[in-house]
C-alpha cells in the first residue's frame, strides 16, 4: 500500500535534518513509513491486553507515537521503531527496490561450512543500520540554538534506537536455498537473513521487562541508578539493553499532560487474572458487557485444485469493555 | 587583501557584502582594540561523487575575535571517524571524507562563529552508487580487509553479550546444516551478480551477462521478469544446478546434454528480440518437436515426470504445443550444436569464477594470491619464461591470475612487492561443471570417484599381487601393533587372548560402573544431554530402545505366544532408567591414530587401546568423536548413539568398548576390524573374467556364512527393538575368520557418497537399499531392514556391485516404486535369489522376519562345507550371551519386538543418527 505514497519532506513529524535526508533519499521514505508501521503493529501485538497498548494521546506521526515522558514504554517504542525502519530498508535493498543499495556483501560467517557457497543476496543490514542511524537519530543530535535541548532525553533515545538496531543486527542468521532439478538440491546458496519483526518484538519485550533506569549526571552523561527494589548496584548496561529515566505514568486514566489515553473503552477479558483481565485492565472501574455478532469463515473445505471454499458463520459473542 | 580594520572609526564597509557581520564594540575580544567582525570568504559548493571517491570541503572565513568552525551534516554534528576528518586552522576549516558511501550524501553546513556573529554556508553532497562488483575489482585488497575487521569486531561483541539474551540460546538455529551438496556445489562469485547496480523495471530487456548461459545468451538481451534482482539471479542458479544435474546424469547422451542446456537457457530466460524491442522470441516449434520426438524422447519424458516441462519457474523445457510456429524464433538446434566442444573453448566463453584442470584457460579477474598478496601486472614481468612476448594473451590480463602455457598446476601470478611466483586464490570448478573444458585424458574418469578408481586399480592387478598386497597391508598394520606394544606375541596367541579378554571385559564391566569415576561420568552425560534433547523431537526408535519404554499398540505381525513370553523377559529385570553401561577409558589408555573416515557430525579415527587391566595387549579400535566445531545438538547425538549402542552385546554387532573424555570432548571407542568393511572384501574377490565354477561354489559357501552372520546380528538388533535403517555391505565390518559385525560408522561420506541420495525435504538416504514404503513415506521398521538385507544379499552375491548400477538415484526411486526388482546376480543360487525376492515383498507383512531368514540360511549352510565354521561360531555366540549374564534368553529364541512401524522422525535412530543430523537439510525454499 505504501508503494504509491508520495513522499513529502515537509511532513509535520520530521525535524529539519530529517527533512534534508528525506530530500536526498526520497525513494527511502515509503520504506521508512512501512517500517515504522510494521514496528507499531508489532509493538501493539506485544502489548495487547496491557494497560499501555502502544499508543499515546499525541498524534501518531510518520515515526509513530510520541512520548513526552522518558518511560520504559518510550524506550520500547524508540527501539522497535528504529529496528523496524532498519529492517524494511535492509529488506528493500536486497529486493532491489532502492537505487542506492543492493544485496549485502557481507563476508561468509565462520559458522557456515566452507563448502557451502556464500553469495546469495542477503538483507543489507549494514546499509539499513547506517541509514536508520542517519535518519532516525539525527533529530536527537540536531543543532538548534533556539530550542532548549533536553540532553538526557536525547541520549536515552539514541541509546534505545541503537539497542533496537543492534538486536536486529545480532539476530541475523545465515539462510540457505536449494537449487536443482525438481528439488535435487545439488547446489546451495546461503546468505544473511534478518530476523522477523515478530522475533525482534519478542526480544525487545523481554528487554522491556528488564529495562534499566538511568539518570543524567553532571558531566552530561547517562549514569546507571541502583535498583530500588533490590538495592543492587548495576555496574554496566549492555548495548542491547533498554534504558529509561522516568517512572511510567498511570495508564489507567486519560491524562493530557503525560499523554496517556487511559483504558476506558478497551476490550477486556472477564475472569482472567492476567493483565488483559477486566479487573486489571479497567483499573477497578468495572466494565460493560455487550453482545456482538461476529461473522467468520467456517466449515472450510479444500477443493481440487487449488482453492479453499468456506461458509460464513455468525457467532454471537459477548464483549466486555472497560468503563 | 581582506579588510583588516585598524580602528573602529576608519572601517569602511564593502559595498553589498552581506557576508560581513559586525558585532558591537562592547563585546569580548575588544581588548585588541579591534571591532569584532566575521566574514565568510568562500561558499561551499555542491558536489556529486561516486562511492569510493573522496570529497573535500573548505570553509574559509575571516574575523576577530578568533573563529570557531562547526560542521553539520543534515543539521546534526559531523562525527569524526577514520574516513571523516576535520582540520581546523585559524581562518579555515577543511572537511575531508574519503571512501565515500552513498549514505554520506547530505546537506553539509559549515557554521563559523565568534562573539560577533555566526555565519554559515551549505552544500549538498550527492554520492552515487557504484556496483559492488566494480568496486571490488578496483581495490580488492583494502576492501576485503576492512570488511573483515568489521566482522571480527562484531564477533567479539557477540561473544561478550552471549548468554544474556534468552533467544541467543538457540545457537543451533544459527548454524547452517552441514553440506548436503557433496563436492558438486557451485561456488558463487561476486561476478554472478550481474544485475547489481543496473536499474531496471519488470519488462525491460537487459543484456545477459550471467554465468550459466554465457555460451548461448552472451550478446543477447533477456527480459527482466521480476523486480527483485535476487529472483533474477535464481534463474541463473537454477540453470547452473540443472546443468550440473544434466552433466552428471549418465543416461543422457552428449547431444541431448547440449540440446537441453541450450533449450533450458532459451526457455528459462525470456529472450528479447533486441534491446529496444521488448518482443520475446521463443524456441522454434519445429526444433522443439524434433527434440521431443526424435532427439531426446526419453529424456524429455523423464523431465515431464518431474514437472520440468511447461511454464513454471523451474521448468527447463517448453511445451512444444504451446509454441507458435512463426518464423521469428530461435533455431535452438543449430544454436546448440554450433557451439560444439571445440567452439566452446573460444576466449570469452570461459569461466571466470573458477578454473578447470590446470586453469590454462582461466580468464577471471582474481588478482590476489592465496596468501593474500596483490598480484603484479604481467606486463611488468621480467621473467624469461613468462612474459607478454612469449604469451601475448597476457598483454590484456592486467594483473589477473593466469596459468600461461599450463606450466603450473593452477592459476598463479607474481606477487607484489617481491615478485614471487604464487598460486592464486581461485577455486577449482566442480569436476563435472564444464566437461567440455576438461582435457581429453581426464575425461571419463570424472564420474567414478576415488572408490571406483581404487577398485579399478585392484581389478587391473594380478590376483596373486592382490593377495600379496592385502597380506602386506595386514602385515604392516600388525607390525605397527607389535611395535606399539612391548610384548611380542604370535598371531594365534593374540587371537585367543582377544576373545578371552572380550569375555572378561563384558563380565567385569558392571563392576567398573560402580567406581567413582564412572558415576561422575554418568552425571555428566545425563546433565548435559537432557536439556538439549528436550528440543529434539521424540525419537521413536530411541525410546523403544530404552528398557523402560513401553511398546504401545499391538504388533502388526502375528506373534507366537512363546516368543511373546520371551520378549517380556528382559523387561522384568530390575534395570534402572538411566543405566546404560559405559566403560570409561582414561586418555592415557587410548592413542588416537589417523582418520579413517568422516561422517557429517563425527570423525572416525583408528586407534590403539591399551588397558593394563582387561586387555594386556593393545587392540585396534575405532574412535568416533564429534568434530571440534560440533554443536551441542551434535554432541547430544553422539551421546544418544552411545546410549543406544552401549546395550548391544552380540558377536555380530559392533561393540562399544567404552567412552573416553579427551581434551574436553567425548570419544566413543568401538572395536575395530582391520580387514575393513564387507564391501571392500567383496570387491577384492571379484572373480576374473575367465573364472571357474569351483571358485564360485567356494564363494557361495563363504557368502552363505557371511549372510548368516548378518542375519544373526540383525535378528539381535531387531530383538532389541532397534531399526538399523542403513544395512548394507559397507556397514558390515570383517574380522578374523570372516567374522562379520554390523556397524555404522558414518564412513560413507568419504568413500560411498554416491550411495546416498538427498530426498526432497529429507536427509541423505541410501535409496538403493530402501524399501518402497521407506522411500515414499519414511516408514522404517524391521520390515524395511529386511528389504535392505535383501539388497545386501544381492550385493554379496554380485561381489559388491552397486545395486541398480547405472541408474540415477532419482531413477532408482521410480524403479522401486514400479517394482522393478534387482535381477538375479550371475551364478547366484536360486534359493538365495528367492529369499531376496521375498525380502522385497511389496506387502511388509509378507516379508520374512530376521529370525526366519536366519534359520533358513543356517539350514542351507548346514548342507555346505562351511557349516563347521558356522557351528563353531554358533557355539561361541551361545556361550557369549550366556556369560554376559544379562539374563536374556539365548539369541535364537528371541522373537520380535514390537514391529510397530516407526514414523520417521528427523534424526531418530541413534545408529542412523549421523545420516539424519548430518545430511538433514529440510529447508527447500526461501521464506522471505
Amino acid at each position: 500500500a505504501g508503494h504509491n505514497v508520495k513522499p513529502v519532506c515537509e511532513l509535520p513529524g520530521l525535524s529539519p535534518g530529517q527533512a534534508q535526508v528525506c530530500e536526498l533519499f526520497k525513494d527511502h521514505m515509503p520504506a521508512v513509513s512501512i517500517g515504522a508501521q510494521n514496528a507499531i503493529q508489532e509493538c501493539q501485538r506485544q502489548f495487547t491486553g496491557h494497560r499501555w497498548n502502544c499508543s499515546t494521546h499525541y498524534s501518531t506521526g510518520m515515526l509513530g507515537p510520541i512520548h513526552k515522558m522518558a518511560t520504559r514504554e518510550a524506550a520500547f517504542t524508540y527501539a522497535i521503531l528504529s529496528a523496524g525502519v532498519t529492517h524494511e530498508i535492509g529488506r528493500r535493498c536486497k529486493q532491489g527496490l532502492l537505487t542506492s543499495c543492493g544485496c549485502s556483501d557481507e563476508t561468509k560467517p565462520k559458522n557456515v561450512p566452507t563448502d557451502w557457497s556464500w553469495g546469495g543476496c542477503g538483507d543489507n543490514v549494514e546499509y539499513g543500520y547506517k541509514f536508520s542511524r542517519d535518519f532516525i537519530d539525527i533529530r536527537e543530535k540536531e543543532h538548534d540554538p533556539k530550542r532548549n535541548h533536553d540532553n538526557g532525553r536525547s541520549l536515552m533515545n539514541r541509546r534505545n534506537n541503537e539497542a533496537g538496531r543492534k538486536i536486529l543486527k545480532r539476530h541475523r542468521k545465515p539462510k540457505c536455498k536449494c537449487h536443482g532439478v525438481s528439488g535435487a538440491c545439488n547446489m546451495k546458496t546461503c546468505w544473511m537473513q534478518l530476523p522477523s519483526m515478530e522475533q525482534v518484538g519478542k526480544i525487545l519485550r523481554n528487554k522491556y521487562d528488564k529495562a534499566i533506569r538511568v539518570q543524567i549526571n553532571d558531566r552530561g552523561n547517562l549514569q546507571l541508578l541502583a535498583d530500588e527494589a533490590t538495592k543492587e548496584r548495576k555496574t554496566r548496561a549492555l548495548p542491547t539493553d533498554l534504558v529509561f529515566m522516568d517512572d511510567s505514568p498511570d495508564y489507567c486514566r486519560f491524562d493530557r499532560h503525560s499523554g496517556t489515553l487511559g483504558t476506558e473503552g478497551r476490550v477486556c477479558k472477564r475472569g482472567s487474572g492476567g493483565a488483559e483481565g477486566c479487573d486489571s485492565l479497567c483499573c477497578g472501574r468495572g466494565y460493560n458487557t455487550y453482545t456482538q455478532e461476529v461473522k467468520s469463515k467456517c466449515n472450510c473445505k479444500f477443493e481440487w485444485c487449488c482453492k479453499v471454499v468456506c461458509q460464513t458463520c455468525n457467532n454471537v459473542t459477548q464483549v466486555d469493555i472497560c468503563k | 587583501m581582506s579588510p583588516r580594520p585598524e580602528d573602529d572609526d576608519l572601517v569602511i564597509e564593502p559595498a553589498d557584502d552581506e557576508g560581513l557581520h559586525y558585532g558591537n564594540a562592547s563585546m569580548e575580544g575588544t581588548s585588541t582594540g579591534q571591532r569584532p567582525y566575521i566574514r565568510l570568504t568562500s561558499q561551499l559548493r555542491n558536489a556529486t561523487k561516486s562511492s569510493g571517491d573522496e570529497v573535500r570541503f573548505k570553509c574559509e572565513a575571516l574575523g576577530t575575535p578568533p573563529l570557531k568552525f562547526i560542521w553539520l551534516k543534515n543539521n546534526g554534528p559531523v562525527e569524526k571517524t577514520k574516513r571523516v576528518k576535520i582540520r581546523d586552522k585559524e581562518n579555515s576549516s577543511r572537511l575531508v571524507i574519503t571512501q565515500l558511501d552513498v549514505l554520506d550524501s547530505g546537506y553539509y553546513q559549515c557554521i563559523v562563529s565568534n562573539p560577533a556573529a555566526s555565519v554559515n554556508t551549505t552544500s549538498v553532497l550527492r554520492v552515487n552508487n557504484v556496483p559492488d562488483a566494480v568496486k571490488l575489482s578496483q581495490k580488492k585488497g583494502s576492501h576485503h580487509s576492512t570488511k573483515h575487521i568489521a566482522f571480527d569486531e562484531y564477533e567479539d561483541y557477540e561473544m561478550m553479550d552471549r548468554g544474556r539474551l534468552p533467544d541467543e540460546e538457540d545457537a543451533d538455529l544459527y548454524r547452517v546444516p552441514d553440506s548436503a551438496a557433496g563436492s558438486n556445489y557451485a561456488p558463487v562469485a561476486v561476478s554472478e551478480r550481474w544485475l547489481d547496480g543496473i536499474k531496471y523495471r519488470v519488462g525491460d530487456c537487459v543484456q545477459y551477462r550471467g554465468e550459466a548461459c554465457r555460451q548461448y545468451l552472451s550478446n543477447k538481451f533477456v527480459m527482466m521478469t521480476n523486480e527483485s534482482r535476487e529472483e533474477m539471479y535464481d534463474i541463473d542458479r537454477n540453470l547452473r544446478a540443472a546443468m550440473l544435474f544434466i552433466n552428471g546424469a549418465p543416461t543422457i547422451s552428449q547431444k541431448c546434454r547440449q540440446l537441453s542446456q541450450a533449450v533450458a537457457c532459451h526457455h528459462m530466460y525470456k529472450v528479447c528480440e533486441s534491446d529496444s524491442n521488448n518482443q520475446i522470441v521463443s524456441i522454434c516449434k519445429h526444433d522443439c518437436d524434433v527434440i521431443q520426438n526424435d532427439e531426446c524422447p526419453s529424456e524429455l519424458a523423464l523431465a515431464a515426470q518431474h514437472e520440468l516441462v511447461g511454464d513454471t519457474p523451474k521448468a527447463l523445457f517448453p511445451l512444444c504445443s504451446r509454441l507458435s510456429s512463426t518464423s521469428n524464433c530461435i533455431p535452438v538446434m543449430s544454436t546448440a550444436l554450433q557451439s560444439s566442444p571445440v567452439a566452446e573453448v573460444n576466449r570469452g566463453h570461459l569461466t571466470h569464477w573458477c578454473y578447470v584442470n590446470s586453469g590454462t584457460q582461466y580468464e577471471g579477474t582474481v588478482a590476489q594470491t592465496s596468501s593474500g598478496k596483490q598480484c603484479a601486472p604481467w606486463i611488468d614481468s621480467t621473467s624469461r619464461d613468462f612474459n607478454v612476448h612469449r604469451f601475448p594473451e597476457l598483454m590484456n590480463s592486467k594483473n589477473y591470475c593466469r596459468n600461461p602455457g599450463g606450466k603450473k598446476s593452477r592459476p598463479w601470478c607474481y606477487s607484489k612487492p617481491m615478485g614471487q611466483e604464487e598460486y592464486c586464490d581461485v577455486p577449482q570448478c566442480p569436476s563435472d561443471m564444464y566437461p567440455h573444458l576438461n582435457d581429453k585424458k581426464v575425461e571419463g574418469s570424472t564420474k567414478g570417484g576415488v572408490s571406483e578408481s581404487v577398485t579399478a586399480l585392484w581389478d587391473s592387478l594380478d590376483p596373486t599381487m592382490q593377495v600379496a598386497l592385502v597380506g602386506g597391508g595386514v602385515f604392516f598394520s600388525l607390525l605397527l601393533l607389535l611395535l606399539f606394544c612391548c610384548a611380542c606375541c604370535c598371531r594365534a596367541k593374540k587371537k585367543s587372548q582377544k576373545t578371552r579378554h572380550q569375555n572378561a571385559h563384558c563380565s567385569s564391566a558392571p563392576s567398573v560402573i560402580n567406581s567413582a569415576a564412572n558415576s561422575a561420568y554418568y552425571r555428566k552425560l545425563n546433565g548435559t544431554s537432557t536439556p538439549i534433547m528436550g528440543r529434539v523431537p521424540p525419537h521413536v526408535e530411541m525410546t523403544s530402545l530404552l528398557p523402560s519404554a513401553q511398546h504401545l499398540g499391538p504388533p502388526p505381525y502375528p506373534m507366537d505366544q512363546h516368543l511373546q513370553q520371551a520378549r517380556r523377559f528382559p523387561s522384568q529385570e530390575p534395570i534402572d532408567d538411566n543405566s546404560y553401561k559405559v566403560f570409561e577409558i582414561t586418555p592415557s589408555q587410548l592413542s588416537v591414530r589417523e582418520k579413517i573416515g568422516e561422517g557429517q557430525f563425527g570423525v572416525v579415527h583408528s586407534g590403539i587401546y591399551t588397558s593394563g587391566l582387561f586387555a594386556p595387549e593393545p587392540m585396534a579400535v575405532a574412535v568416533k568423536k564429534c568434530r571440534h566445531d560440533a554443536t551441542n545438538a551434535e554432541r547430544a547425538q553422539l551421546e544418544q548413539e552411545i546410549r543406544a549402542v552401549a546395550t548391544f552385546d552380540h558377536p555380530n554387532v559392533i561393540k562399544l568398548i567404552g567412552v573416553c573424555y579427551m581434551d574436553n570432548s567425548l570419544l566413543a571407542v568401538f572395536e575395530y576390524m582391520v580387514h575393513g568393511d564387507l564391501h571392500e572384501l567383496l570387491k577384492v574377490r571379484v572373480p576374473p573374467a575367465d573364472h571357474d565354477m569351483g571358485g564360485i561354489t567356494e564363494a557361495n559357501a563363504e557368502f552363505l556364512y557371511i549372510a548368516t552372520q548378518i542375519a544373526l546380528g540383525m535378528e539381535y538388533l531387531a530383538s532389541m527393538s532397534f531399526v538399523h535403517r542403513d544395512l548394507a555391505t559397507r556397514n558390515c565390518l570383517v574380522g578374523d575368520t570372516r567374522t562379520i559385525k554390523i556397524a555404522d560408522f558414518g564412513l560413507m561420506r568419504t568413500s560411498y557418497g554416491s550411495d546416498y541420495y538427498k530426498m526432497l525435504h529429507r536427509s541423505w538416504m541410501p535409496v538403493r537399499w530402501m524399501s518402497k514404503e521407506a522411500i515414499e513415506q519414511g516408514r522404517f521398521s524391521e520390515a524395511s531392514d529386511v528389504w535392505s538385507f535383501g539388497v545386501t544379499l544381492w550385493e554379496i552375491w554380485s561381489f559388491g556391485r552397486q545395486p541398480y548400477e547405472g541408474a540415477s538415484n532419482q531413477q532408482v526411486i521410480e524403479l522401486v516404486a514400479n517394482r522393478h526388482l534387482l535381477e538375479c546376480p550371475h551364478n547366484c543360487p536360486t534359493n538365495i535369489y528367492s529369499l531376496m525376492v521375498e525380502c522385497w515383498h511389496e506387502n511388509i507383512e509378507r516379508r520374512p522376519t530376521f529370525s526366519e531368514i536366519r534359520s533358513r540360511l543356517q539350514s542351507w549352510s548346514l548342507a555346505s562345507p562351511a557349516h563347521s565354521i558356522l557351528q563353531q561360531h554358533n557355539n561361541r555366540a551361545g556361550s557369549h550371551s550366556g556369560s554376559s549374564g544379562a539374563g536374556r534368553p539365548p539369541t535364537h529364541q528371541r522373537g520380535y519386538p514390537s514391529q510397530k512401524l516407526h514414523r520417521r522422525v528427523e534424526g531418530a535412530s541413534p545408529l542412523m543418527k549421523r545420516h539424519d543430523a548430518n545430511y538433514a537439510y529440510s529447508e527447500d525454499g526461501d521464506s522471505d
